[in-house]
């Protein structure tokens, strides 16, 4: 993406080339793919600026004014914001344009994006198996080569496990970094928007359009630190010499493929190659992430989405009565998945259970985030799996919302600690992309985008891509 | 053997316990947690944006203005404000609350303590309420429903008005205390510039809490459960539902009914109350502190600082205005009530009015001007200098009390100085004895009857002969002066002292 930037800047493409390009993927692909939930080609090719002539796609949950945002969700089928998100409008303002409206989970809720209220996004490399989720339309999209850029959501792994699933990177900034406003909320202290792309350095470019002070958003940060990504990112050394790198056992635990486990030692390996220290060590509280997180995310799901109530917007059932209005039109709108999460979200903060569910998993987050940043004293960097697993076939765990759940095991911690982390590809196993996941400290982002460009620099593993797709990847790596 | 006192206490006694909440719609230009103005009387849904209306996506952010507003508050009843405080979200779903919950405080009120003192001017008795918390919330909007449609309309402007919601100890023990209390707080929210109060645009609202312990030989026999009347927007509504209450509560006692804990609402046009729908009773409102807006620190400076603006409150006021000045109490609580009022006397005493004038004058004709337009004291064309001019006048005898109010009138409605209006005029009083004589001679001899009989002795006469004199001069003679001018030419003096 960097390059057709250069190319278009350097007037050797012109500017309407690259949205010519997504068009015809979209049209040849999309209607088996299921990426997108909407599209929409505007004539003009952006305005100058660093992404000038960039197509990108947004996940459903993004407010756009344009574009209907359906948060996959029967709720908001025919919801039409009456303003752009804050990232949307700096996108705009950065020259990029944006050409559609990605699937995603309902809501954000889910984990292979089945619980789409609309239809499912195959997994380009294997189009029986789940593109993961929540932001798997984004992830299918840019493996797909349908756009070189995505903006997905990170709740609890929504961006970095899809961008494992489909052979992509993935970054989750660090909470705080981007704006908020306009993202549809799920769990208001976890979210957070960030960009889906091939490389590292793509990821870079766009987050120096995202990362900015919001004073809309009242947990939006002007940390000093949050800025020029793309500059650092290519400015750092080929090595890693000095970086304290630590692996936490705890992420190795039951249920993670034995390939996967395979999967990131080698990528310990090649760390070790470039200079890096590399040791195991352990975060013993990681084992409560996954109960701590679908406390503290429902609860806040449940209070986020009081607001579908069918009186201003959204889905309105027939009713006689207030209580049936909102009875129906909620039951109605929300599908199984959200209504799973209200219900627990409600339970977890009632009276009588506050206490024993709500508070005290905010004190475990408190603790879990406390031993994330005293690790921070000893390593620059946390190396762990993605995921488990490797995408898995479609169905199998939509009854098991345990098993679904577990696909997030590796993801939640970073949400919890709100620190930075990506997905970068880490090969294959059995034809299926791995994903290995760098972790950061708060406001490094650009020093995790930096980690993750070193690796693929050094592997290549992100110019693999699913066959039978048109080649917007840029293979511009001399060693490919 | 029973002493008078021993009587007292074998005596029964029923002893109503009030507590209030009382909200406060505080004086900010915007809303609290967005741009949109904070308005009264806008045409319905206008003033509104994507925050306040809830939309998907939106994010709230904290009006800075509101919350020194609300330590002000807190100061100027005495609260302690927590050095760390936080919004959190109660839920429940109406209509006319857009995201199903209330961005409102919980478990870290903004202040803590204070009190409250009433005196009731009758009794002089000291009533002192505890102030259990303040905290801030935001407003919701209004439903209105109609009867004959069986629709109901929701109007948004009022979303995300900024409250400050000030709850007291039950240390209320009568409903006429209970006005008084609110009277008393109405006027300090003025004073400190927390609010305007203004109950027609429903600035203040009240929700009450009563029951009633039944006593005897100083011993509490049994009490009720508690009531909570909700929504209570005028300071009669707040003491005719008590009212009511007490009587029901105490037809309960005396049949041996203890009640039950419930909610109910008035019914303004039959003065009842009514239980709510038992939907309506059992609240779990879910409080967690909102994600979306960080803990708010406040700096022990800041809580001084705005705590020195505070100007001198009422209660220390109208004492002052009372011991300095020789005023009534019931001319002081006038004066009190609006800030403006009070100011507005002592600018007056400043320019030099005499005082027990003055306060009678703004009392009086002020008050019951403004009593009859619809604007402020502050919205008005004249001053205290004006009004100091006009006692002058009157002082003087350039004017009569008649004139003087007649002037008075002139300058409210369009304002001027009353010495110009006085001279454009010619209201100044004929005080000139050579011109008085002439006029009185002219009546002497146009009514003969009348000066033979007042000569003769018929005290009432006179009134009749300065009338007829009053009536040439176009109401300019002073009468005073006239008085003894007829007195002297009829009976030679005789009575003139």
């Amino acid at each position: 993406m960097t390059d057709t930037v250069a190319a278009v800047q350097s007037g050797d493409i012109s500017p309407g080339e690259p949205l010519r390009r997504t068009v015809a993927e979209i049209a040849r692909h999309d209607a088996h793919l299921g990426a997108f939930l909407s599209v929409s080609y505007p004539d003009a090719p952006g305005v100058k600026g660093p992404l000038h002539g960039i197509p990108y796609a947004a996940k459903d949950n993004l407010c756009t004014a344009t574009l209907p945002t359906t948060c996959a969700s029967r709720m908001l089928e025919d919801y039409h914001p009456p303003y752009d998100a804050t990232v949307i409008a700096r996108m705009q303002e950065a020259g990029a344009i944006l050409v559609g409206k990605t699937n995603m989970d309902e809501f954000a809720m889910g984990s292979s994006n089945e619980t789409s209220a609309f239809h499912p996004v195959a997994n380009p490399w294997r189009p029986d198996h789940v593109p993961g989720g929540s932001s798997g339309g984004s992830a299918a999209a840019v493996a797909a080569g349908l756009v070189p850029l995505a903006l997905g959501t990170d709740t609890g792994g929504s961006i970095r496990q899809p961008a494992a699933f489909c052979g992509i990177t993935g970054m989750k900034p660090t909470y705080g970094a981007v704006s908020r406003m306009g993202l549809v909320a799920f769990a208001s202290s976890m979210d957070q928007v960030g960009p889906m792309a091939m490389t590292a350095s793509d990821c870079a470019a766009a987050m120096d359009i995202l990362v900015a002070h919001d004073p809309g958003d009242s947990t939006s940060s002007d940390h000093p630190d949050a800025g020029d990504f793309l500059r650092r990112v290519r400015a750092a050394p080929d090595g890693c010499d000095g970086l304290r790198i630590g692996i936490p056992r705890e992420y190795f635990g039951q249920g993670v493929d034995p390939e996967v486990v395979r999967a990131v030692r080698s990528a310990a390996d090649v760390f070790s190659e470039l200079g890096a220290r590399v040791e195991e060590m352990s975060l013993p509280h990681t084992v409560y992430a996954l109960p701590t997180y679908y406390i503290l995310a429902s609860a806040e799901a449940a209070s986020n989405l009081a607001r579908f109530d069918g009186v201003r917007y959204g889905r309105r059932a027939a009713a006689n009565s207030i209580e049936e209005l909102y009875w129906k039109s909620r039951g109605e709108g929300f599908g199984r998945e959200v209504q799973r999460r209200i219900t627990l979200g409600t339970f977890v903060l009632s009276a009588g259970y506050y206490d024993a569910y709500y508070l005290k998993a905010a004190r475990v987050r408190g603790i879990m985030a406390g031993e994330i940043t005293r690790a921070f004293a000893q390593y620059d960097y946390l190396l762990t799996p993605t995921c488990p697993t490797t995408a898995f076939p479609r169905d199998v765990r939509t009854e098991d919302p345990l098993a679904m759940y577990m696909a997030d095991v590796c993801t939640i911690p970073a949400n919890l600690a709100g620190i930075p982390a990506v997905s970068v590809p880490g090969g294959l196993v059995n034809g299926l992309p791995v994903g290995v996941q760098l972790m950061g400290r708060r406001f490094d982002d650009a020093g995790v985008l930096a980690l993750a460009d070193r690796f693929q620099r050094a592997t290549g593993h992100h110019l693999l891509g699913p066959e039978g797709f048109g080649d917007h990847r840029e293979r511009g790596g001399e060693d490919a | 053997m029973i002493t008078g006192n021993g009587v007292e206490k074998m005596r029964e006694q029923y002893r109503p316990v009030i507590g209030l909440e009382i909200h406060v719609a505080l004086d900010t230009e915007s809303k609290m947690f967005c741009a949109c103005v904070n308005a009264f009387g806008s045409t319905p849904n206008t003033d509104v944006c994507p925050v306040c209306l809830g939309l998907p996506g939106s994010l709230p952010v904290t009006n800075a203005r509101a919350i020194e507003l609300g330590i002000t508050c807190a100061r100027a009843l005495g609260g302690q404000v927590a050095p760390r405080t936080y919004f959190e979200r109660k839920h429940y779903h109406y209509p006319d609350l857009p995201k199903g919950y209330q961005i409102s405080q919980y478990a870290a009120p903004l202040s803590i303590g204070g009190e409250l003192v009433v005196d009731d001017s009758h009794s002089g008795e000291e009533v002192r309420v505890r102030i259990r918390r303040v905290h801030l919330e935001e407003d919701a909007g209004k439903s209105m429903h109609s009867r004959q449609s069986g629709h109901t309309q929701l109007d948004f402007n009022r979303c995300g008005v900024p409250l400050a919601e000030i709850v007291t100890e039950p240390d209320i023990t009568s409903c006429a205390q209970a006005r008084r209390f609110l009277e008393e707080l109405r006027a300090i929210m003025r004073t400190a510039g927390v609010s305007r109060v203004r109950m027609e645009e429903g600035e203040l609202r009240c929700d009450v809490n009563f029951n009633l312990v039944h006593v005897k030989a100083g011993q509490e026999i049994t009490r009720t459960q508690i009531s909570e009347i909700k929504n209570l927007n005028s300071f009669r509504a707040v003491q005719r539902a008590l009212e009511y209450e007490l009587m029901r509560h105490r037809s309960a006692l005396e049949a041996g009914d203890g009640l039950l804990h419930e909610t109910r609402h008035w019914d303004a046009d039959r003065e009842v109350t009514y239980a709510a729908r038992t939907k309506e009773q059992a609240h779990d409102y879910r409080y967690f502190p909102d994600p979306d807006l960080p803990p708010i620190l406040i700096e022990r400076e800041l809580v001084d600082y705005l705590a020195a603006g505070i100007p001198e409150l009422p209660r220390a006021r109208r004492r002052r205005l009372r011991e300095t000045w020789g005023i009534e109490w019931s001319q002081a609580e006038i004066l009190v009530e609006e800030p403006e009022m009070a100011d507005f006397f002592e600018s007056a005493i400043a320019e030099g009015a005499e005082p027990s004038e003055a306060c009678k004058w703004i009392v009086g004709e002020i008050a019951g001007y403004l009593n009859t337009v619809d604007t402020t004291l502050g919205a008005l064309p004249f001053s205290a200098a004006d009004l100091a001019a006009l006692l002058r006048l009157v002082e003087d005898g350039a004017i009569s009390g008649k004139i003087a109010k007649e002037v008075w009138l002139e300058v409210m409605e369009g304002g001027g100085s009353p010495e110009a209006i006085v001279e454009r005029r010619g209201l100044r009083q004929i005080s000139d004895d050579a011109i008085l004589e002439q006029i009185i001679e002219e009546v002497v001899a146009e009514h003969p009857e009348a000066a033979e009989d007042y000569a003769g002795g018929k005290d009432k006469t006179l009134g009749f002969l300065v009338g007829q004199v009053m009536q040439k001069t176009r109401g300019q003679a002073n009468p005073q002066k006239v008085n003894e001018m007829i007195a002297r030419r009829l009976r030679g003096g005789r009575d003139d002292n």
